[in-house]
């Protein structure tokens, strides 16, 4: 199967949604975006801290020390009302993207 | 803002952060089932793509790109002292320049606030004048309150002993004591001068003194015919003094003599017929422009209910004397502007020769960084930080060498300001 690229924000935008359930470890949202999608964390999935990094540095999620059910000494995040919204606003746009492109389709 | 400051916390505490984030990064990669461990990514890439987000990348790259100019310019002396004295000659040589060219133009109000001088005109439906008739002058000065004072000149382009086109100024008698200076020689026009039972005096000017008189001190005192009048010479003005409007003058007589010296006009308190006067005043302390403007047209109501002078609708406008002129040597500016630019566009192709030359000799450099994987943007960066740290060090010499030249520029803006004459 051809890969398919995804752009820049998408990786951001499927954390946030997975965050919207509730605080989780790194591991754990790597298994959730696993779950959601194939293809994005499959060749790389270390590019998910890179990611998060950005997150807290815009102030959508914190970070704090727990441990996970293993007994692991992980960094939970968990999601900001700024976060909740930025979320929200990135599925609008997605939302009025995808229906500008299909209206176009339906017309072709 | 609440984003800087996250930044900024994070940019502080960059080190503990680096050692969370390689910890959590092993955690998770020992969490990865075994098979799938590969998976993860180049691990140091990642974190330093992570650590990136925290800090300025551009911030580091600058202090970086700043630390090899200075290594590289400092291996070039030969290059860069040459660079930095074309740059430091055009500079220092444009800065001398201005200087002068500043003095010339547009100091030339050299008299007590000469910056807040206003110059007023009439602007009704029909017309604009800056002209206002000589008893319309005595009418504002006797009953307008917004103004600390106002005064009255009449251009006369009088004939002095078979010499024609002898530029007077008739004006009021507190022109001088207004403006403030100092004369150069004997004494200045004084209110006592427009008695009706005053003598008829003048002052001259101090470049038409030394063009037709000699400079000679003795002049004061004497008495010469002026539009067959005969007038006594009483002072000389300064030599930085070209009246309010800064204009060329050679001599200024009392408003009270225009009768005499033009024939068949009223005495200045009857005279509404001809707007020849130009009016100019200052504000005082507190008072608005507008409000000035207001004072003197319900004045011009007034005088235009009682006489046909003035127009229904007339109104008075001030504009900074300080500030017409600007547009009165706009020409002339444009021309000193062209040549500053030429002096700095001749430093500017020297410089950008010899930096020619040194891009061909350091292509291998170029080449070198290219190859090991610096992009095309970075290294246009790494040259750019390299010639803005040349400007800078340009910079800093041209202000150097023109402190050093400043006081023979100043001696020399006074020099012209004493043998040139505009407008």
């Amino acid at each position: 199967m051809p890969k398919i690229t995804m752009p820049k924000g998408a990786l951001a935008m499927l954390i946030l949604r997975v965050l919207r359930g509730g605080p989780l470890h790194g591991y754990a949202i790597a298994q959730r975006i696993r779950q959601l999608s194939d293809d994005i964390l499959e060749a790389e999935e270390g590019s998910l801290y890179p990611a998060l990094q950005r997150i807290l540095v815009e102030g959508w999620a914190t970070a704090a020390w727990g441990e996970s059910e293993t007994g692991r000494r992980v960094r939970f995040y968990k999601l900001t009302p700024a976060g909740l919204k930025q979320l929200k606003r990135e599925l609008k746009e997605y939302q009025q993207a995808t229906a500008a492109i299909q209206a176009i389709l339906r017309l072709a | 803002m609440r984003k800087l400051w996250r930044r900024l916390y994070f940019w502080l505490h960059r080190q503990r952060l680096e050692r969370e984030l390689a910890e959590e990064m092993q955690a998770h990669r020992e969490m990865m089932p075994a098979e799938r461990r590969t998976n993860f990514g180049n691990a140091t890439w990642l974190r330093e793509e992570s650590s990136n987000t925290w800090l300025w990348t551009w911030l580091e790259q600058l202090i970086q790109d700043l630390s090899y100019a200075t290594r590289v310019l400092w291996h070039a002396p030969g290059f860069t002292l040459g660079a930095i004295a074309v740059l430091a000659l055009g500079v220092g040589v444009n800065l001398a320049e201005l200087q002068i060219f500043n003095a010339m133009l547009f100091h030339r109000l050299h008299f007590r606030d000469g910056a807040s001088v206003l110059q007023f005109s009439r602007v009704s439906r029909q017309r604009q004048s800056m002209g206002f008739p000589p008893a319309a002058v005595e009418f504002y000065r006797a009953h307008s309150r917004s103004f600390a004072w106002l005064i009255g000149e009449e251009y006369l382009d009088a004939v002095l002993e078979g010499d024609a086109d002898v530029r007077a100024v008739l004006v009021s008698g507190d022109y001088f004591r207004n403006s403030g200076i100092l004369p150069a020689e004997g004494r200045l026009l004084e209110p006592a001068d427009t008695r009706p039972d005053a003598a008829s005096v003048a002052v001259l000017g101090y470049q038409y003194w030394k063009a037709h008189w000699g400079a000679d001190p003795k002049v004061v005192g004497r008495v010469m015919r002026l539009n067959n009048l005969p007038v006594q010479i009483v002072g000389i003005a300064p030599y930085d003094f070209d009246g309010m409007e800064g204009r060329r003058t050679d001599m200024w007589l009392p408003a009270t003599l225009s009768p005499q010296l033009v024939s068949g006009s009223a005495p200045a308190q009857q005279d509404f017929s001809q707007p020849r006067d130009a009016l100019l005043g200052k504000l005082k302390p507190g008072v608005s422009q507008a409000a000035g403007d207001a004072d003197l047209t319900v004045l011009t109501r007034e005088l235009a209910r009682q006489r046909r002078a003035f127009d229904d609708d007339e109104r008075v406008q001030s504009a900074f004397v300080e500030a017409t002129m600007f547009y009165r040597f706009l020409p002339m500016v444009a021309i000193f502007l062209i040549m500053v630019l030429l002096v700095l566009l001749s430093a500017c192709a020297n410089l950008g020769n010899m930096l020619l030359a040194r891009g061909l000799a350091r292509e291998r450099e170029i080449q070198i960084r290219a190859a090991i994987g610096a992009s095309r943007l970075r290294v246009v960066r790494q040259l750019m930080t390299e010639n803005a740290l040349l400007a800078l060090l340009g910079m800093a010499a041209g202000l150097a060498i023109w402190t050093h030249i400043r006081p023979a520029a100043a001696g020399l803006a006074r020099l012209s300001a004493e043998h040139t004459c505009f407008a």
